[in-house]
């Protein structure tokens, strides 16, 4: 590690932080005592099906359910027509998602009715005696034809905005099919372009993926006398307990929103998904229902946002970057769900860590007759950076410079601003390289057909800063934490209860945490954009302050004459030190009692610029190429966790090891596809997500310099790893056998041709086989 | 239309005694009937290995396997790793836990049964081999690392099984 | 979730074809790996299963007189850890190792493998390449015995009757041979495999049979082994590029997903693999 630029490095943090402690749901999770969703139960549940629309685009003429309704079991058989006291539409970007499909259905999977019976066979034969009378309209589910003249257009009534938009949109003119547009620019492109020795430009394309949380959508409701429960595996319970208040029409306090552990999020549980449906199913069976999705119907809810990318690099002779420009045509889905925030962060994070005098990045969400697209990890990162890194690497080809060299000479330093207002760059990357590169073993000799390559990241991390948490101190001193992070495995329980610990001096045994219930937990924005440590984190810390604070000042009430000051644990009344738990029994005159800690965060103070740290990625790879099969196999990574302090070690480099491989399988496999109206491989057994026999050497390496403005001068972390390694993989490809791919994933077969190519052309291809239709530079 | 089917197996050592419809499945059994939850599923697909358990000693993806077909059996799932007892974790469990060879746990279940048959079969795998042998487990969140390295920890030197 | 059914154990083989006769609508299974799979996809409603398991005929691995003969209710599993068939054919074992994952070799046998005639299939190339024979039960105790090249149809389809079940497959044992199997999986399923059966004699190649599966609807017999008959070692070895091909241009394709240059040059690089395993010696 560097010697940091930071007050904070020197301070050691109290125990114990930094310390990989066992993690608390270790035990629960290896003998299968942890309870998710699917495993709840209550009386009286019943069970739901769903119907799913086969085409693409069509309007429903009718749906006639008397049939189902009759046969054995059934206790409910819903679709729109039977919400007319619900609030239909949902969306916290664009309010224009139907809790099930009202007059038309917009892609293929799309529900159309439900089933709920006593059993799930028979809500399943039920589903059969529905029958749907569609009229079939033109589609589209190519974002490139969606946006043309004379194209189906998805929605043709305006909808209302959601409340999380969070950003203005970029004033272009759009088409009907494209459901935001945003803009990030600075500086003159112009003079930068006018004065450059080299102006490189190229189409890119990054695939749409499936997250594969292995837990598939399920959610559990019930209704109370006008109140909802709901059990759901979601990241963001507050999110959706806004959308549920407003369908539903009741107050916020009225909707409790329940999380038990998470089978994994990777930001696909986030925002609202199942829940209004499952609300609305029990509403009308007024029995609690599970709806339980099967992984096929869990892609057709949630799949990655794919991206089309025009990429414009200018530089000096010498290497020095003067502007960068992209234009990105984004595939959100038929409905937008979150694809206008992941435009909006694309252009914020396609400029990289590098120092340029100016830049111009749009970006389009667009609708299409495919089902909707979610966050995924990286989002908005990992598309543009595998455009931005590739095209780095070729244009440092061009100037006859070394691909690290050409970084060296642009990557910003500490205390730089990635652009004007931006919260000053927090993370040393000019070390972290080094470090890789060391690691890696750069530059120095490789067998046949191997090539290694190192690719950086940055993107805006954090999203909003609101959050609150309640610490409780009991009357024996141990504490509770209530904070509405969710534990979808990234260990939050663990980290946020080791902050707590330290802050109040209390045994970590002590230190229980209840997370993620709309119902106990005070509101949090959501757990996700790698925020929670250093935002919940925050929240902690000040709720451990006014905790301290209270009871100094119960204890200037017990002894108003003494010296009463705060300690580690207690607070010191005189020359005598008293432990807190003594404190508030004799504040209450009672054997029990507690003391309550509130910590808020808002945009103010340390959290007021934007973003609340840079999330930055440096990871390098060795690979190997099998020129016969066109096989890529990754043989060596080393990834760069820069995350400011880690609470916890041993969670932080695993974040970046799973983080890594999970960033392997868009790079060499993974890959949705459309034919016709369907999606043809959604399914485990034509879609390849990596496996132990695909694991390479991995060197997981931590940076702490104590930059950031978490606890202790923690960052976030987990989503760094995942933006590098698409482009680290295709620049090592590069350097291995002289192909040049722009499209990931860099299947065998793509691999093969493109060398047989080289072969038989005697020079590299500059365009690979998907340069057909480039998306331009408008929408 | 269908008959009920009789149906006596052991689970995680104890004699159970079920009446079953043919198309009941061992993962459902498991989870619906005997609130044995620690078993999941997935894919449903028998490609991803969550709901793996074990049937006599092999490993059996739950989710495709008859419950009819598990009558005479001795069948095994995450709660029957620990010791009866004492709740004392076994060795392989132990070793996930030092190793935080999870993260969301939801692969975990598959990961641990499988593990252990591999261990019974070949208490002293290569690395190469508990590779290859959880080829068929995915886990989308650890990225494996760590996972390989908890299962050869649980692996006994001497080869003594593990239990 | 599976659809209902009524379930049936057939106590022996006579049995087995007697609920196969008399109940509409059955289907006999053991593992159940493919069957149970379909079924909870929606592609077949048997009313009945038969379950084939308790027939004690149908297991074992044992040598006769016509060779090795496999029961048809044998695990994957079994075939991968048996020490008979590891002496006398090592190619099987290698093969059934990388079948699917270890769950499904467990529980899915090799009966029900070849009867479900899925295209991507495994075991089918490599047994054609052997010229195993399967045999068949049929009503009124009528047995019939054809090889496996003729039993497989087409996709799905074999030549089995809806009242006949398959009992054993058998490989015949062929002095001084080499058997050698290479595949290529891009996801679950195999991609390309190649198989190559030859007997090797005084440093010369006699009776070569490559088998392409997995491109096809059933195995490909290539004619173009042809070329490598009475060639010695280093004359294969020379003749390896053009016989892998010419085995490429024989296949019919079935996959639109991959590019049909890329697939065939697949069977190529496989068929070639397979020729270097025995002349180089490394046969397994």
């Amino acid at each position: 590690m560097s010697t940091g630029h930071s007050p904070r490095l020197g301070v050691t943090p109290p125990h114990p932080i930094g310390v990989s402690v066992e993690r608390r749901d270790a035990v629960p999770k290896v003998t299968g005592a942890a309870t998710f969703t699917a495993d709840l139960a209550v009386p009286g549940m019943c069970h739901a099906q769903l119907l799913r629309s086969p085409y693409a685009h069509a309007m429903i003429r009718s749906i006639r359910t008397d049939r189902a309704r009759a046969m054995p079991g059934v206790v409910a058989v819903v679709s729109a027509g039977d919400l007319a006291d619900v609030d239909m539409l949902y969306g916290h970007a664009i309010r224009d998602h139907p809790i099930m499909a009202i007059d038309r259905v917009r892609f293929a999977g799309e529900p159309v009715a439900a089933v709920v019976a006593t059993g799930l066979h028979e809500a399943a034969e039920a589903l059969q005696a529905i029958e749907v009378d569609y009229e079939e309209l033109p589609f589209v589910t190519d974002p490139m034809e969606a946006i043309r003249e004379g194209a189906p257009v998805i929605h043709p009534t305006a909808h209302e905005m959601g409340n999380q938009r969070g950003f203005a949109e970029a004033d272009v003119p759009r088409h009907p099919n494209v459901s935001s547009a945003s803009r990030h620019a600075f500086g003159d492109v112009a003079a930068a372009l006018d004065r450059a020795d080299l102006v490189i430009e190229n189409d890119y394309e990054y695939p749409m993926i499936y997250a594969y949380a292995m837990e598939p959508y399920v959610a559990l409701a019930s209704w109370g006398h006008r109140s909802l429960e709901i059990w759901t595996s979601t990241q963001h319970p507050f999110l959706i307990q806004e959308e549920l208040a407003r369908c539903f029409r009741l107050p916020l306090s009225a909707i409790s929103v329940r999380v038990a552990y998470i089978g994994g999020g990777y930001g696909t549980k986030g925002y609202t998904k199942i829940e209004p449906l499952t609300a609305a199913l029990a509403l009308r069976a007024r029995r609690p229902v599970r709806l339980a999705l099967t992984v096929e119907e869990s892609i057709l809810t949630a799949r990655s946002v794919p991206a089309r990318i025009w990429a414009r690099s200018a530089f000096s002779r010498d290497g020095v970057l003067l502007s960068r420009e992209a234009r990105f045509h984004m595939d959100g889905g038929a409905y937008a769900e979150n694809s206008p925030r992941i435009a909006f962060r694309t252009t914020r994070r396609f400029a990289g860590p590098y120092r340029m005098e100016a830049l111009d990045v749009q970006a389009w969400s667009i609708y299409t007759n495919t089902a909707p697209s979610s966050s995924y990890r990286g989002l908005g990162s990992r598309q543009g950076t595998f455009a931005g890194e590739t095209q780095l690497d070729e244009a440092a080809e061009r100037l006859g410079i070394d691909a690290l060299d050409l970084r060296r000479i642009n990557l910003l330093r500490p205390g730089e601003r990635p652009w004007p207002g931006a919260r000053p760059l927090d993370a040393d990357l000019h070390a972290d390289l080094e470090i890789v590169a060391e690691r890696l073993g750069y530059g120095s000799p490789l067998p046949r057909d191997h090539g290694r390559a190192i690719c950086l990241s940055s993107a805006d991390g954090g999203a909003e800063p609101t959050s609150s948490a309640l610490v409780r101190l009991h009357a024996d001193g141990s504490v509770t934490v209530m904070c509405g992070s969710a534990e979808m495995g990234q260990g939050s329980s663990t980290v946020l209860a080791q902050i707590a610990a330290g802050e109040l001096g209390t045994p970590l045994e002590s230190v229980r945490l209840l997370n993620s219930d709309t119902s106990t937990t005070p509101y949090d924005r959501s757990t996700g954009a790698s925020r929670t440590t250093t935002v919940m984190g925050l929240a902690i810390q000040r709720a451990a302050a006014d905790i301290r604070e209270q009871l100094v000042g119960w204890a200037r009430d017990l002894e108003p004459e003494a010296d009463v000051e705060a300690e580690p644990a207690g607070v010191r009344i005189g020359d005598r030190s008293v432990p807190w738990h003594e404190v508030v029994t004799r504040w209450f005159g009672a054997a029990g009692g507690e003391v309550v800690g509130r910590g808020y965060v808002r945009a103010e103070g340390v959290t007021a610029e934007s973003p609340l740290f840079w999330e930055v990625g440096c990871l390098g790879v060795e690979v190997s190429v099998e020129r016969e099969t066109g096989r890529v196999r990754v043989e060596r990574i080393v990834t760069l966790g820069d995350i400011g302090r880690a609470i916890h070690p041993q969670l932080a480099e695993q974040q970046d090891v799973g983080g890594a491989i999970m960033g392997m399988g868009p790079a060499l496999h993974e890959e949705l596809r459309y034919v016709d109206q369907s999606m043809v491989n959604g399914n485990l057994w034509d879609y390849r997500v990596p496996r132990t026999t695909d694991l390479p050497e991995i060197d997981a390496v931590l940076a702490e310099r104590a930059d950031g403005i978490g606890p202790y001068g923690a960052k976030g972390g987990g989503e760094a790893a995942v933006n590098p390694i698409g482009p680290a993989i295709g620049n090592a490809v590069r350097n291995a056998v002289g192909i040049r791919l722009r499209r990931l994933p860099l299947t065998a077969e793509r691999v093969w041709t493109a060398l047989r190519e080289l072969e038989s052309h005697g020079k590299a291809p500059t365009a690979d086989e998907s340069a057909e239709e480039g998306p331009g530079r408008d929408a | 239309m269908s008959h009920e089917i009789s149906i006596e197996l052991e689970v995680n050592r104890r004699p159970v005694q079920l009446v079953v419809a043919p198309n009941e499945t061992l993962a459902q059994v498991l989870r619906d009937r005997l609130s044995l939850h620690g078993t999941k599923v997935s894919c449903d697909a028998q490609v991803c290995g969550t709901c793996t358990v074990l049937v006599d000693g092999r490993a059996v993806s739950s989710c495709t396997f008859l419950a009819a077909d598990a009558s005479g059996t001795r069948v095994t799932s995450v709660e029957g790793l620990a010791e009866p007892e004492t709740g004392r974790l076994a060795r392989v469990q132990r070793a996930f836990v030092e190793r935080a060879a999870f993260q969301c746990g939801y692969c975990t279940a598959g990961f641990l049964t499988s593990a252990t048959a591999l261990l019974s079969e070949n208490p002293n795998p290569t690395r190469a081999e508990v590779v290859e042998y959880l080829e068929g487990n995915i886990c989308r969140c650890t990225g494996y690392e760590a996972i390989v390295a908890a299962v050869l920890d649980a692996a006994d030197a001497d080869g003594t099984p593990s239990t | 979730m599976i659809p209902d059914f009524e379930l049936h154990r057939a106590g022996d083989v006579e049995e087995a074809i007697s609920l196969l006769s008399s109940l509409e609508d059955a289907a006999c299974y053991a593992g159940g790996t493919e069957l149970l799979q379909v079924m909870k996809m929606g592609f077949a409603t048997p009313g009945h299963l038969v379950d084939l398991k308790p027939i004690t005929e149908l297991g074992g691995i044992q040598r006769t007189d016509s060779g090795l003969q496999i029961g048809a209710t044998v695990t994957h599993r079994e075939i991968e850890r048996s020490p008979l068939i590891a002496e006398q054919l090592p190619a099987l074992v290698a093969l059934e190792h990388q079948v699917a994952n270890v769950r499904i070799r467990n529980v899915g046998t090799l009966g029900g493998n070849l009867c479900f005639a899925e295209p991507h299939s495994d075991p089918a190339a490599l047994l054609v390449a052997c010229n195993a024979t399967v045999t068949l039960a049929g009503t009124d105790g009528a047995r019939r015995t054809i090889p496996l090249d003729d039993f497989l149809l087409d996709a799905f389809t074999t030549d089995r009757e809806e009242t006949e079940i398959m009992t054993a497959v058998t490989i015949p044992l062929v002095d001084r041979r080499a058997l050698v199997y290479r595949r290529y999986a891009m996801t679950e399923r195999p991609t390309v495999s190649a198989a190559f059966q030859v007997t090797i004699e005084d440093d010369r190649l006699s009776s070569p049979r490559i088998v392409v599966g997995a491109v096809g609807p059933t195995p490909t017999v290539c004619r173009a082994s042809g070329i490598l008959d009475d060639l010695t070692m280093d004359e294969a070895r020379e003749a390896a590029g053009d016989v892998a091909s010419a085995c490429s241009r024989e296949v019919e394709p079935m996959d639109v997903e991959i590019g049909d240059a890329y697939l065939r040059n697949l069977v190529a690089v496989h068929v070639a693999r397979t020729i270097a395993d025995v002349v180089e010696r490394r046969e397994t």
